[in-house]
């Protein structure tokens, strides 16, 4: 039995997850992005050689 | 076009450093870091998933704290790849110093935004547990104030390899920087035993004795590990699409000159 009304928790609870989330996939997309453009760019610099 | 952009052949490579410029090579990375990376990248997304969702849903309410202690599922992991994360940038920033190996240059450069980011879902995650536990968002405690001190370690480190026109001059800057701010690690993994204070004490230990049962510490460790994996997996993207990006401009440059 927890010293708390757990209840009231939740919105931290939530936002720490939610910022947690958010940071990950935010990165992870901003990442991925830059890696395919990078090796698409690479390709059409390497063809027009 | 050679082939090896960043680390060229006129680069005094010593006896000692001679194995490092080996395979420290950024053509080599570039060749082992693509087979590898779409694995990394499933299993830090599997781990991390698996770990955030156990933690969330299914990990039991803590006697004392009930089910704010969930958000230690995403704030640990969170703060041990921050102060991995700087190890790294310091190991990486003093290779480049001894060495002045290019690689290692940008590792510090792609290690320093990421670690960032994880540093500021530590305090964020952190301020938000401190809040129905201590009553305050913040208080100047020693590992709270240490891993802000992190943060802005970070942010100069960002910030300094950009700051000249002349890169190597940024890189070099950088490292300094890197390594004499390597001195708050230890600060923050033992503040909370030299001085008093409102943070808790150390839960896990190595060594054993630590004070976490296992139905918490396995959703923890797996999330924990989802959290390296993530950020192995984004640096080592990020440091392959930089070497693609130097590589594309000199591709650039030598055909613009032949005009």
């Amino acid at each position: 039995m927890s010293l708390f009304n757990t209840s009231q928790f939740e919105p931290f609870i939530n936002g720490s997850y939610g910022i947690s989330v958010i940071f990950l996939l935010g990165i992870s997309i901003l990442t991925f992005t830059r890696y395919r453009r990078a090796i698409a760019r690479l390709r059409v610099a390497e063809t027009s050689k | 076009m050679n082939e090896n952009v960043l680390a060229p052949s006129a680069l005094p490579a010593g006896r000692t450093g001679s194995w490092l410029h080996k395979y420290a090579n950024p053509g080599r990375f570039l060749r082992l870091a693509q087979p590898v990376l779409p694995w990394l990248a499933a299993f830090s997304i599997l781990l991390t998933v698996t770990g955030i969702v156990w933690g969330y849903y299914f990990a039991p309410a803590d006697w004392e704290q009930g089910d704010a202690a969930r958000i230690m599922y995403v704030h640990v992991p969170a703060a041990w790849v921050a102060m991995a994360g700087y190890a790294a940038l310091a190991v990486a920033s003093f290779f480049s110093i001894i060495w002045r190996h290019p690689l290692a240059d940008l590792a510090a450069e792609e290690i320093g935004p990421v670690g960032a980011g994880f540093t500021f879902v530590c305090l964020v995650s952190g301020a938000l547990w401190g809040k129905p536990m201590w009553g305050a968002y913040w208080v100047w405690d020693a590992r709270l104030t240490s891993v802000l001190v992190l943060f802005f370690l970070y942010l100069g480190h960002i910030a300094l390899i950009r700051a000249f026109d002349n890169p190597q001059h940024g890189h070099r800057a950088a490292a300094i920087l890197a390594l004499v701010g390597a001195v708050n690690l230890p600060i923050i993994v033992f503040s909370v035993q030299w001085w008093n204070t409102l943070h808790q004490g150390n839960t896990i230990s190595i060594s054993g004795g630590s004070k976490i049962y296992v139905t918490m510490l396995y959703p923890l460790l797996i999330a924990s590990l989802g959290f390296y994996l993530t950020f192995i997996t984004l640096v080592i993207a990020r440091m392959s699409a930089a070497i693609m990006e130097r590589k594309t401009r000199n591709l650039l440059l030598a055909a613009a000159d032949r005009l």
